[in-house]
């Protein structure tokens, strides 16, 4: 099975350690490994990348609607009983024009304010791609597509990795920590830090994710610190120093150190800081942010100059009730993000941080009933001071079934390709233009590898 | 009692035995009968050839018939209409009675089954099929056994038979869990005839507790006893066939067709040996259990796990009163899942059903927050099919309102193009992908099969989910005056879906393998058909294999070790596919899972809940109000049916980066091995360890403390409380730094902080990497 899969993987960690960098170059990976061709300088600067990953597949032709007479007829024939009455969808007006008047979901005025101020943008119809796709070259066979699509674990997958069809244990947050590792000097904390558990979008071969609970790290009891909890844990440290038979052993021991490294001192930074003075969402993902800026805060303490946060929050997988559970999913997503915005400028960061969406997919244009299924492109959001607000990246398909984009009941092909949005994110925190296709590996497949939207 | 519904239990003992031998082959049904006056048709149910020639006798004190003798020839079924009609009990205080009855045969017989039923007024109202059990002979060390299930005010009895010319003294022993003794006498059958008691006639049996019942002949030599239990909750009776241990037939007359006896017996298992298996198959081992193995040996024990009455959980549910948010009830849903984990007799059943509620993933949230009911009935599945078909497991878990809700099967409904209303593929997509059969195809060994580029090859596409996504449509809540009106209420959440014919697709539906379902069947026809077709899959059994060799033994099984056990899946001895009973023994009894030398990838990280409930386990944790309440999901990121997502707490496929990643291998369980998480079960371990204990006085009645007075005794030695700890937790098996370090905690605490002492010990023990390791 599992072993068979990945006994043939390439080691790469082994390959460094037995060849010379020329060889490096030409092997693996692709494009150069630019710290061993030329070490660049440490960074003077602070910058982070929130994403906000919303589990299950939202439904996001319900959160940006076209509100036009013609395609917003549209929109209402494909939706039938889950169309957004027009009425009340929240009128939005990029910048640059499509000739086509858009509109948000009822509760997002948080966002629908961030975007009017240029503070937002929407990545139109963006997924995960192996290289451009039309609906011919799909139907015939003709091009080569993410493997499994309308799956949730594979689609989230592609998004963390991005590796298409190559088996992979790592994301492109962790390669982008892996490239960025030489020049961020005495970080206090690994640069992907996680407040939901362990995901492939963090994993990387040379740097480790730290993972702390919605609200902060655990500290070890007792809290308290005494002559006998100093012995102790130093009885407990020397036990994980042990030599173990089993490499379970070994990783289980590995997490143990790791978070007593960690939280006493993270605890220690957070507890020392200024408390917020905005106002924030107690929802989990309201939890989840207020923890991320309570953190952002204290960069300077713990000496951060690069972070990837990952938060998540689940519940998108509408099969059903759609009408009932959708409103309060995309209210939490608008309010805690517009919140955690807030918080930014609060710190004054917010042209340091920029937060951003994904989601295993959108969802099909057809109902079931009550509900939609598994789809395949769909609407992203970035918010912060450096997008390039008030603005769609990418066309906004034609929400029609049967319709060019549609390869069936309203599954839509993405125009833009999930690399091509991480790539201008990873460019954006530092990554140099020559290792993106490092971090996003279809990259090269495609005409624009700056989709344009941050500064 | 005449409410009582099924009213006598037999058992069929196969096995020649010369001493009463009328002609050379002779089955015994020793009968329970409660109640009186009732019609009753006896059918033997034999597959016997033209030379075959059976008498059937029945007899007992208080049958109307004796000795009706018929003779059996092929293709025919011996029905004795009215011959039971039985009367009143002898004594009026009793109200069971018994009563043998004997096939005689000239040849074996094969798959012989009795279909007892009793009529009422021409009425059927109730019936047992009854599977053979074994002769215990008069020899020493030679006994039958039961689990004696006083749950839920069951009762448990006995009947035996006597079918030999000399009077019968059969030994009685009732015991607890901890061998001690409720009950030890003799009772006496006279020659030709049968009796049958309750235990707790013969002597007080606490109530709520399974005990164990052993029957044997007290004469040695003397005749050879045969006996079958029945569980008893004032509605039903249930058969429990004993397990017969010692010698159990005389060495004249072997019968046909069984293993010849071991002409080498194997070592017993050592101490260390039998904690591995109990940490495979139970919920934590524990000393008792342990002896219990180095006893019986493996397979002997995990035969007797077989046999252990179940520990449900709808019923204890059920006889609560329905609070006034229905939601509270999933604290007591809980309870019961950690009663019947740590305290149950059905460990390996239990422990295979949390397995399976690990794969066919169904969790409460949403709408299942208001199912208590239904989530336990959905675990109750689980339970029971533990070790039963797959085909069968698939089937009630595709019906069960529970996963209805969850997947969303429930409420699908057929396509209309006028509304653009296609079929849901929620349940379509995962049950194939997550349940049975996975993304892609499998060797027999788990491994991936590849196409000629080197490919994996899919196992299905976007077609077949939507031909599945068809089949699964028309299913709501039973008892719905119609599809639209079908409604969720305390019965309905645990009934199977009922099928609304108007709501069904018609149309043809394209399945696995090129098989396309024709139009027009009824939607339970197309599910049986569509069921059958994933059942068939050859990936099921490897599938299936991988997953549960990973919940119970080893993250990262050989080929070798897969493919065994899904060989087995695909035909157990008898030829039968999906039978899990085969497939946990392969699981449990293959060289791999039982090997003593470890590799650096053999066992796995213990599942974090597992380490909660070894240590409950072993030190005896309860509460002063006797629940288990205690939501253990945001602490150990596991809780019964509490999942974050259909894809379970851990992904099969987990590598944590680093070595693991490196070498190819999986860890599932360090996907919730976070930094976090694991600092918030250490964390409860601190409290469990120095706070709630049985030496603190200041325990609310709902703290869960462990019992610690044994050590306590040992506190002021050292070494020998270290010692007991690393008994009880590690099988004795400590490293060298753990026992220094542990020794050093124990030492810088007065010899008067006795509960201070005993904590360090079993504090540092549970939080070490030693400890979170599985063998």
């Amino acid at each position: 099975m599992v072993r068979h899969m990945f006994m043939n993987r390439f080691n790469r960690r082994e390959f460094l350690k037995t060849t010379g960098a020329g060889a490096v170059i030409a092997a693996f990976p692709p494009v150069g490994w630019t710290e061993m061709i030329a070490p660049q300088g440490a960074f003077s600067d602070y910058r982070a990348l929130v994403c906000v990953f919303l589990l299950g597949g939202n439904d996001s032709f319900n959160m940006l609607v076209p509100r036009s007479g013609a395609e917003y007829n549209v929109y209402a024939r494909s939706r039938q009983n889950l169309a957004v009455a027009n009425t009340d969808l929240l009128p939005i007006t990029p910048l640059t024009q499509d000739g086509s008047h858009y509109g948000l979901h009822p509760t997002m005025g948080a966002i629908q304010a961030l975007f009017d101020s240029s503070r937002a943008a929407f990545i139109a119809n963006v997924g995960p791609l192996i290289e451009p796709t039309t609906k011919v070259q799909y139907l015939d066979g003709s091009v080569a597509l993410p493997p499994r699509l309308f799956s949730h674990n594979d689609q989230q997958n592609q998004w963390h990795s991005l590796r298409g069809a190559a088996l992979t244990k790592t994301g492109w947050a962790g390669r982008v920590s892996d490239l960025l590792r030489q020049r961020v000097t005495g970080q206090q904390l690994e640069t992907n830090v996680s407040l939901s558990g362990n995901q492939l979008f963090q994993a990387a071969d040379e740097t480790v994710a730290y993972t702390m609970g919605r609200n902060g790290p655990q500290v070890f009891r007792p809290s308290r610190v005494t002559a006998l909890s100093t012995q102790r844990r130093g009885a407990f440290e020397r036990v994980l120093e042990a030599n173990y038979d089993t490499m379970y052993e070994r990783a289980f021991r590995d997490v143990q150190q790791r978070a007593l490294d960690n939280a006493d001192r993270v605890t220690a930074a957070l507890d020392s800081a200024r408390p917020l003075a905005t106002a924030m969402p107690t929802s989990v993902l309201g939890q989840q942010l207020t923890t991320v800026a309570r953190l952002i805060g204290v960069r300077d303490q713990l000496r951060m100059q690069r972070q990837i946060f990952f938060v998540a929050i689940g519940g998108f997988d509408s099969h059903d009730n759609q009408l009932e559970r959708q409103p309060a999913l995309l209210s939490d997503v608008s309010e805690s993000i517009g919140a955690f915005y807030r918080a930014t400028v609060e710190l004054g960061v917010a042209i340091n941080v920029t937060t951003f969406t994904q989601s295993d997919f959108g969802r099909t244009l057809t109902s079931n009933g009550d509900g939609t299924d598994h789809g395949w492109g769909g609407v992203q959001l970035v918010v912060g001071d450096s997008v390039r607000g008030r603005e769609f990246y990418g066309a906004y398909p034609r929400l029609e079934i049967d319709g060019p984009d549609d390869v069936r009941r309203g599954r839509l092909i993405p125009s833009v390709s999930a690399d091509q949005y991480a790539a201008t994110l990873a460019k954006w925190i530092g990554v140099p233009e020559a290792d993106l296709t490092h971090i996003a590996p279809n990259l090269g497949n495609f005409a624009q590898r700056d989709l344009g939207f941050l500064i | 009692m005449h409410s009582a519904r099924t009213l006598l239990v037999l058992a069929l003992s196969i096995g020649g035995f010369a001493e009463v031998a009328l002609g050379q082959h002779k089955y015994i049904f020793p009968q329970f009968v409660f109640g009186g006056g009732w019609g009753s048709t006896l059918t033997v149910l034999t597959d016997i050839d033209d030379a075959t020639t059976c008498a059937f006798s029945a007899q007992g004190r208080f049958l109307t018939m004796r000795d009706h003798v018929g003779n059996l020839r092929t293709g025919t079924e011996l029905t004795l209409q009215g011959a039971f009609n039985l009367l009143k009990t002898e004594s009026q205080e009793r109200e069971h009675s018994s009563g043998m009855a004997v096939l005689d045969c000239n040849k074996e017989v094969r798959s012989a089954n009795t279909l007892f039923s009793w009529e009422v007024g021409g009425s059927l109202v109730g019936e047992a099929l009854v599977e053979p059990s074994e002769e215990v002979a008069a020899v020493s060390d030679s006994y039958v056994w039961f689990p004696a299930d006083y749950r839920d005010g069951a009762r448990f009895g006995v009947a035996v038979a006597n079918p030999s010319n000399q009077s019968l003294d059969v030994q009685v022993l009732v015991t607890g869990i901890e061998l001690e003794e409720f009950v030890r006498t003799i009772v006496n059958v006279p020659a030709n005839s049968a009796e049958a008691f309750f235990v707790d006639e013969l002597g007080t049996i606490p109530t709520g507790h399974v005990v164990q019942v052993l029957i044997s002949p007290s004469k040695n030599p003397g005749p050879s006893v045969y006996a079958v239990g029945f569980r008893f909750t004032g509605q039903v009776f249930t058969t429990i066939p004993g397990t017969v241990f010692g010698p159990t037939t005389s060495s004249s007359d072997p019968p046909t067709g069984t293993t010849p006896p071991q002409t080498t017996t194997p070592q017993p298992p050592t101490v260390v040996e039998a904690f591995k298996l109990l940490n495979q198959a139970t919920f934590g081992a524990t000393e008792r259990e342990a002896q219990i193995v180095i006893d019986l040996g493996f397979e002997d024990w995990i035969e007797r796990q077989f046999q252990q009455p179940e520990s449900l959980q709808l019923p204890h549910l059920r006889s609560l009163p329905v609070p006034d948010r229905l939601p509270r009830l999933q604290r007591d849903r809980r309870d019961i899942w950690f009663r019947n984990v740590i305290d149950g007799p059905d460990q390996l059943r239990q422990r295979v059903a949390f397995a399976l509620s690990q794969i066919m993933v169904v969790a409460e949230s949403g709408v299942l927050r208001q199912m208590p009911y239904g989530l336990a009935g959905y675990y109750d599945i689980l339970t029971r099919n533990a070790f039963g078909n797959f085909r069968e497991l698939m089937e009630e878990v595709t019906l069960h309102p529970a996963m209805g809700v969850y997947l969303s099967m429930l409420g699908n409904e057929r396509p209309d193009r006028s509304r653009n209303i296609s079929p849901d593929e929620n349940y379509a997509r995962e049950m194939m992908q997550l349940f049975t059969i996975g993304l892609v195809e499998l060797n027999i060994d788990g491994t991936m099969r590849t196409d000629a580029e080197g490919q994996p090859v899919s196992t299905y596409n976007q077609d077949i989910i939507e031909g599945f996504a068809h089949v699964f449509t028309g299913w709501n809540y039973a008892g719905g005056a119609n599809f639209n009106r079908a409604r969720r209420n305390e019965t309905s959440q645990t009934l199977p879906m009922q099928l609304y014919p108007e709501f069904h697709a018609t149309g043809t539906k394209l399945l696995l393998n090129g098989v396309r379902l024709p139009a027009g069947q009824t939607g339970r026809q197309d599910l049986e058909d569509a069921l059958d077709n994933i059942f068939a899959h050859p990936n099921v059994g490897p599938f299936v294999a991988i997953r549960l060799i990973q919940r119970l033994v080893t993250s990262n099984p050989s080929p070798e070790y897969v493919d065994r056990v899904a060989t087995t899946f695909n035909a157990n001895g008898e030829g039968t596919r999906g039978d899990l009973k085969a497939v946990v023994k392969s699981i449990l009894l293959d060289p791999e899972a039982r090997s003593s030398v470890p590799s650096q990838s053999s066992g796995k990280l213990k599942e974090p809940l597992l380490r909660l409930t070894q240590l409950w386990r072993a030190f005896d944790a309860r509460s002063a109000n006797g629940a288990y309440y205690y939501d253990p999901i945001d602490e150990f990121s596991q809780g019964p049916l509490q999942a974050p997502s259909v894809f379970n707490f851990f992904s099969p496929f987990y590598a944590p980066p680093g070595e693991i990643s490196d070498a190819g291998l999986t860890a599932p369980e360090l996907q919730i091995a976070t930094e976090y998480g694991n600092t918030l079960v250490t964390n409860f371990f601190y409290g469990q360890t120095f706070s709630r204990h049985s030496r603190n006085r200041n325990l609310e009645s709902g703290d869960i403390y462990i019992d610690i007075e044994e050590e306590a005794m040992l506190a002021d030695d050292t070494d020998a409380l270290v010692d007991r700890v690393a008994e009880k937790l590690l099988a004795g098996q400590i490293s060298d730094t753990l026992r220094t370090e542990i020794r050093g905690m124990v030492e810088s605490r007065s010899e008067r902080d006795v509960a201070g002492r005993v904590g360090e010990a079993i504090y540092l023990t549970v939080t070490s990497p030693e400890f979170a390791r599985q063998h």
